[in-house]
């Protein structure tokens, strides 16, 4: 092959040869992709190793998931003890929440039951058994749907109740109960609480800041921000919403901020948003790209 | 995935995807649009190809990054061809009598040069339009063509040379289907 090179040798098209088609090829060489559509382009695409927002978004949870999972027992305890009494007050016809509120709520260790339900993750002597107790004891007695109400109005009560719980109990209450019996249920969980606490986070950095970001600045960061920290940038794309309501780069923060809700797995809000985004822009050139995402 | 694990040993240092995407999509991009993909699709194909570049980064064997980069390129926008033409004939460019409000925009956008030069290319059979693409517009180096179609270096050499007379031919004729009106277009 290398000898061929030699015999195979050919000179580009020169001006002489052919001046018109010369100076076609040199004008189609310049044809090249904007900043903008780069830039869509690069927010769309597994850069520094980070997977893509449609294909698996749930696995960067992952390790988020472990670290919550020490507080779990905490917050777990906290939250049902929260959730029984409230039950407690609320009906009392249920005859045998009453006993398993005030175990609960009593709460420290009950060493002598076993782990219920043979979840791996239990430790005999932590709060974690009484919550599977309670569980237990619960769920015959009353039916699903009332267990689902229940649950879905205790952040409230819960809150007063439990005084010491970590404020992320607030957020997660609504899924907490469930999760004893399935795995998948903390992902969920995770997610709700996450996301607010990285806009949150995201605000607070906007804030300190004296000077005003222009909407570029902003929007840079949260594209950046994207691969690292899907939160971070749905903060900032929040705070470019703020500051610059009628911005001139609506459609790129609508861009960031749904990729980013993508990459959290809120695929509800980037349902929605995307459907937003449908009506608000029809003639945009990120329509198909969002409607990838979306799917 | 198996074939990733072993051919991920290979000791030639290969740039990252960052740096790839850096360096070639542009390029990459500019040879999807002379190569025939419409300007709306443009943008989805260069997703598709750097995609694949990041899937089949780890078993890159490290010799000609141009030649196997646009090779993927090549892949990619025969595949749509392929494809777009049994969903529905929308490939190929309108002739230029036929142009609409929005051909008028694209055509002052792209330059008469680049126009002619499209309409031009849509003449050539693909394997001339790809090598002629390649060899003219990218640089790409005989050899890197060759990779890239995965022909032989003769079979490129020759394909580049009927393409370039039937360009200079169609170009001179389609050059005369645009009269030359305003100075402002021909002033570059």
């Amino acid at each position: 092959m290398k000898q061929d090179d030699g015999a195979w040798q050919l000179e580009r098209l020169s001006a002489a040869e052919a001046p018109e088609l010369y100076r076609a090829v040199d004008a189609a060489k310049q044809q090249l992709p904007n900043a903008r559509e780069l830039a869509a382009l690069a927010a769309s695409l597994p850069l520094q190793g980070q997977p893509l927002a449609t294909v698996d978004a749930s696995r960067r949870d992952l390790p988020a998931l472990a670290r919550l999972r020490k507080y779990w027992l905490v917050i777990g305890s906290a939250v049902f003890g929260a959730i029984v009494i409230v039950l407690a007050l609320l009906r009392l016809p249920v005859a045998t929440s009453s006993p398993a509120s005030s175990h609960v709520a009593g709460a420290p260790a009950d060493p002598r039951q076993p782990a219920v339900g043979g979840s791996a993750m239990a430790v005999p002597g932590s709060p974690r058994t009484s919550v599977n107790r309670g569980a237990l004891e619960l769920t015959p007695s009353m039916p699903e749907s009332a267990v689902n109400e229940a649950s879905a109005a205790a952040p409230g009560p819960s809150l007063a109740a439990s005084g010491s719980a970590p404020e992320a109990a607030v957020v997660t209450s609504a899924a907490a109960p469930r999760p004893v019996a399935s795995a998948a249920r903390p992902q969920a969980s995770l997610r709700t609480s996450q996301s607010p606490a990285g806009s949150a986070q995201a605000s607070s950095l906007g804030a300190g800041t004296k000077v005003q970001p222009s909407e570029v600045e902003l929007l840079r960061d949260a594209r950046l921000a994207l691969r690292s920290s899907p939160a971070l940038a749905l903060g900032l794309t929040e705070q470019h919403g703020a500051l610059y309501p009628r911005g001139t780069m609506v459609q790129e923060r609508e861009l960031i901020a749904i990729s980013a809700l993508a990459l959290l797995g809120r695929h509800a809000a980037v349902l929605s948003r995307a459907q937003r985004f449908e009506h608000d822009f029809p003639g945009s050139p990120y329509r198909k790209q969002i409607a990838q995402i979306a799917e | 995935m198996d074939e990733r694990t072993a051919e991920a040993e290979t000791t030639v240092p290969v740039p990252s995807f960052a740096q790839i995407f850096e360096q070639h999509t542009p390029f990459l991009w500019r040879a999807l649009t002379n190569l025939g993909i419409p300007k709306h699709e443009v943008q989805d194909l260069c997703q598709e190809i750097m995609i694949t570049v990041h899937r089949r980064l780890p078993s890159f064997d490290g010799m000609s990054l141009r030649g196997w980069l646009y090779g993927i390129c090549v892949r990619v926008a025969s595949d749509y061809r392929r494809s777009a033409r049994v969903r529905r004939e929308i490939v190929s460019e309108s002739p230029p009598d036929e142009a609409s409000s929005s051909d008028l925009v694209e055509f002052i956008d792209r330059g008469r040069e680049v126009r002619l030069l499209l309409d031009a290319l849509t003449q050539l059979d693909e394997p001339k339009r790809v090598a002629f693409v390649l060899f003219e517009i990218e640089e790409l180096t005989l050899a890197e063509v060759s990779e890239a179609v995965g022909a032989p270096l003769q079979t490129v050499y020759s394909r580049i040379k009927a393409a370039r007379e039937q360009m200079q031919r169609a170009f001179q004729s389609r050059t005369s289907q645009y009269p030359k009106k305003g100075g402002a277009i021909e002033a570059r």
